[in-house]
């Protein structure tokens, strides 16, 4: 489908669907809490009963989550020691291997043969679709860093992991994305890398991006795009075949496993589809976890949960932060958006929307580990994490474009549209709102209570049966922290028995960085995109103590 | 390690779409059924066994001051002790009797209603033997109050020399002070009346010193009392002064046929002023429940009257059902007055027999679990 994927030049029925559909999600939130407070005030019957069945909603999603937050962590555990080079080499010699795998299976422990079994399914798969992947010689990995602020310590470390990679590294192209108004120092510590490691990959070069270039806003999105057309041409010029190139668009602070590259090519030549695929890590966010303080540790492993619980549903995954797609497909629809701040999900729709529905996300279960957002001090890292979420919960943005390319859109199944279309729409919905409802504004009936209601048997069962929900929703609190204790990266500091325990009562937090960290911050996207209240992008700081 | 089958570890692994599909209909199907038990149930409805039906209940709130008594319920005890709820009864009368150590049972019938809970709200148990306390060693006729305050004036008799002031300090009381310094020039006189105003801390005199009636105007606050004679700011002897309770300076003087107002530290007086100027007193807390006394206090948050008639004292319920519960606590000296303190929650007053200053414990316990917050901010305010 032809569809111009940005809110600009419209014509007039199309900008004001555009408004309509602007105003509409924040709309729905402020109603739904402005409705809610208003209800326990004057009718507080009511505004109990919908409380209580809201609580009710919650608790069973929230059990519906952790069910498969549990079951997407105990698959990243199992794939972890996974040999994905071998997989690779074995797909290149696909007539022999099965026979090595079938011959192999008694021989492997529980991890090993559930991870072969799934890979026997997936080479099952790729046979029976007949389209065969070129061979892993022939596939080539463009790597694109984006660079404005960090320094060299920052995009050092991003650069040596990639470096350390178990796939062949004169397969791997990088490219720094390099501001033009970026301050000379980190230009010269940019310049510096890429000489270091020039030798090292098959390239490694940087492309500035100019300023003001008509048409483009000062996001992520544009940088990396003038970096991507620059690639383009450095491939054409050496004759590599587009659609054996698998483009990743990493954060500066990216710091990848030594397995992503081959666990990426894996997914890659298993897919079918490979050139309708983007392909979704794990993001964690241990590069400085232990350096930040308690609030921004739980908010950034609940972010790293939810991309979990998001990879068990590929059918509706979305792309998220630093990830992996079809470099082909990426020319195709025109590289990122130039003018959107949420270019990581934004480009996934542009994707979806060119090709009419047929286009979808793979997760893969391999981690790839960021900052956490901080500052030098307390508040200014309160600061920070805030403006980074809010930044996250612009992803909003992508709500009236995906809404006027499903209405202009006669291919992709009105199923798809609806499945879509609701779950966008939903997801930014209860971000906004859930938080204030569950923390504050469910316990307004029993506060504002006339005479009347309270003086009535539900006055006095509602606290009881709310105590027992938040009761029951503890039991996923308890396996939260199980899990992100066990997720976290072991600490080589003192006493790191007693960190633990500090982390674990860190999350007893979570009534509070709802609201502050989770529903404020998205409510605040929310009513700036409904007032045309552009956000500008913001460049999270980073910082790592040595 | 889960023990499963392998096959069907993997196919939970594998399949999470399919999985998800059908734990979210699982879910939903749960939600159906479950949310509108729970609702009906938040409503007071309870499944009867024997008949398999929806039948309405009622609850009733209990609480007790001091807390921690048992409940018994038509003869039945309860499990909990105060403050509880009791579900699911249906409608009807129930005889509730509350029993703790060292204090006397209550009992009395409460109404249940169904979808409504009635509130047994901060029932006093009464102690089987009162705490009182002697607080000085020589006879006194007078206890004058200052309403909403934390101390309290006495005296053997009207001469000014010889009038007291107790300070109330948390639970303890201090030493009897005498209210006028000792080089006072107002030590002789003669005390005719008190002008106070709920809840100033202030209070005017009238005295009489040789010839001519002197109003001081008083504040105890400090150590030393702070006094300022009114002297020819009120020629004439009013029927009433009023002021506001935290106005240090203005004091408004009402005579049959107009009203002045004197500003204290200006030492001026503003005569005849309107109306529209005079300032409304604030609502005194709703007695219009109270049994006929000569003094009436309404404690233990807005439950109980504690109130004297004659020389007797006594306490009774506030409930809104059955036989409000009425016990005589002591006698007092004849024609004195007494005063209840919230902060120490003892009654003060003039014991007949020895005529000493003497407190006896009334509340032991702060009531703790509040009526409704709308009631609750109802209340301070009234107070206020």
């Amino acid at each position: 489908m032809r569809f111009s994927y940005s809110k600009e030049n419209l014509s007039a029925p199309q900008a004001r669907l555009q408004r309509l559909f602007e105003i509409l999600p924040g709309l729905t939130s402020w109603a739904i809490l402005t409705a809610m407070v208003l209800l326990s005030i004057f009718s507080p019957f009511t505004a109990a009963i919908i409380t209580i069945a809201f609580y009710l909603c919650w608790l069973l999603r929230l059990l519906y989550m952790t069910l498969f937050l549990v079951l997407s962590y105990i698959r990243l555990n199992l794939e972890g020691t996974t040999d994905w080079m071998g997989r690779v080499h074995g797909i290149d010699h696909s007539a022999d291997y099965l026979k090595i795998l079938n011959a192999r299976h008694g021989l492997l422990t529980f991890k090993q043969r559930f991870s072969v079994w799934l890979h026997r399914r997936e080479l099952r798969k790729l046979t029976r679709s007949s389209r065969l992947p070129p061979s892993s010689k022939d596939i080539y990995h463009l790597v694109i860093f984006p660079i404005l602020k960090e320094n060299a310590q920052i995009i050092g470390a991003a650069v040596e992991a990639v470096s350390r990679q178990l796939f062949r590294p004169k397969q791997i192209i990088v490219v720094f994305a390099l501001e033009k108004r970026a301050a000379q120092e980190i230009k010269n510590d940019v310049h510096a890398i890429a000489q270091k490691y020039h030798s090292h990959f098959l390239d490694c070069f940087t492309v500035l991006h100019p300023d003001e270039v008509p048409g483009e806003a000062r996001v992520k999105g544009a940088n990396v795009t003038c970096a991507a057309r620059k690639a383009k041409e450095y491939i054409e010029a050496n004759n590599i075949p587009l659609e054996n190139v698998i483009c990743s668009c990493f954060d500066a602070d990216t710091v990848v496993s030594k397995h992503y590259f081959s666990c990426l090519t894996y997914h890659f030549m298993v897919t079918p589809d490979r050139q309708r695929a983007s392909f979704q890590p794990i993001p964690v966010y241990h590069n400085n976890i232990w350096q930040v303080p308690g609030f921004a540790r739980v908010i950034e492993t609940g972010s790293s949960f939810f991309q979990l619980i998001e990879a068990t549903n590929p059918e509706k995954l979305v792309t998220f932060s630093s990830h992996s797609m079809s470099f082909k497909a990426l020319v195709e629809v025109g590289y990122w958006p130039v003018d959107m701040i949420s270019d990581d999900s934004a480009i996934f729709w542009k994707c979806y929307v060119h090709y009419d529905g047929h286009y979808r996300v793979i997760p893969m279960y391999v981690t790839l580990s960021m900052d956490v957002a901080c500052a030098d001090n307390w508040w200014n890292t309160v600061k920070n994490v805030y403006k980074q979420k809010r930044r996250w919960a612009w992803g909003v943005e992508n709500f009236p474009l995906v809404m006027r390319a499903f209405l202009g859109s006669d291919k992709i199944p009105l199923y798809d549209k609806l499945r879509h279309g609701f779950k966008l729409f939903e997801g930014h919905i209860s971000w906004a709102t859930w938080g204030f409802l569950l923390s504050i504004i469910g316990w307004m009936p029993v506060l504002f209570a006339r005479r009347e209601f309270a003086s009535s048997v539900v006055y006095y069962n509602v606290p009881e049966i709310a105590n027992t929900i938040f009761n029951l929703a503890s039991l996923c609190l308890v396996t939260s922290i199980v899990l992100s204790l066990s997720l976290l990266p072991k600490t080589t500091i003192r006493y790191s028995g007693f960190k633990k325990l500090g982390h674990a009562l860190e999350w007893l937090m979570i009534p509070v960085i709802l609201v502050i960290f989770g529903a404020l911050p998205a409510l605040d996207a929310q009513t700036r995109l409904m007032r045309a209240r552009y956000l500008e992008f913001w460049v999270t700081d980073k910082h790592r103590k040595k | 390690m889960i023990d499963l089958p392998p096959h069907l570890l993997y196919n939970l692994l594998l399949c999470m779409p399919l999985l998800r599909k059908i734990f979210f209909y699982l879910f939903v199907l749960v939600y159906l059924i479950i949310c509108p038990v729970i609702i009906l149930r938040m409503l007071g409805f309870v499944m009867d066994p024997r008949t398999r039906h929806w039948v309405k209940t009622g609850i009733i709130y209990v609480s007790s001051n001091p807390p921690g008594a048992a409940i018994t319920i038509n003869g039945r005890r309860a499990q909990e002790t105060t403050p509880t709820i009791i579900r699911d009864l249906a409608p009807g009368q129930y005889t509730l009797r509350m029993e703790l150590d060292g204090y006397g049972s209550w009992e009395n019938q409460v109404p249940v209603v169904d979808k409504k809970a009635t509130s047994v709200d901060n029932i006093l148990l009464i102690p089987k033997q009162w705490k009182t306390e002697a607080l000085n060693d020589s006879a006194l006729t007078k206890l004058v109050p200052i309403p909403g305050n934390n101390y309290l004036l006495v005296a053997p008799d009207d001469i000014a020399q010889n009038i007291s002031i107790l300070r109330l300090n948390k639970d303890i009381e201090d030493n009897l002070e005498p209210l006028l310094p000792e080089e006072s020039i107002y030590r002789e006189a003669r005390v005719v009346r008190y002008f106070t105003v709920v809840p100033s801390p202030f209070f005017v005199m009238e005295i009489n010193l040789g010839d001519e009636n002197k109003f001081l105007w008083m504040d105890p606050r400090d150590k030393q009392v702070h006094i300022e004679d009114l002297g020819d700011l009120l020629p004439q002897t009013p029927q009433r002064l009023y002021w506001e309770p935290n106005d240090e300076k203005n004091i408004f003087a009402f005579y049959p046929n107009f009203v002045n107002r004197i500003n204290i530290k200006a030492k001026a007086i503003y005569p005849n002023i309107d109306g529209k100027d005079i300032p409304i007193p604030k609502k005194l807390p709703d007695l219009s429940d109270a049994p006929k006394a000569d003094q009436v206090y309404l404690i233990n948050n807005g439950n109980t009257f504690l109130f004297r008639r004659g020389n007797g004292i006594f306490l009774m319920d506030q409930v809104g059902f059955g036989r409000p519960r009425l016990t005589k606590v002591l006698r007092v000296a004849e024609h004195t007055d007494v005063y209840f303190a919230e902060k120490t929650g003892k009654l003060y007053y003039i014991d007949e027999q020895s005529r000493f200053l003497s407190s006896i414990q009334i509340l032991h316990h702060k009531p703790f679990i509040p009526k409704p917050i709308a009631d609750t901010l109802r209340l301070k305010r009234l107070e206020q």
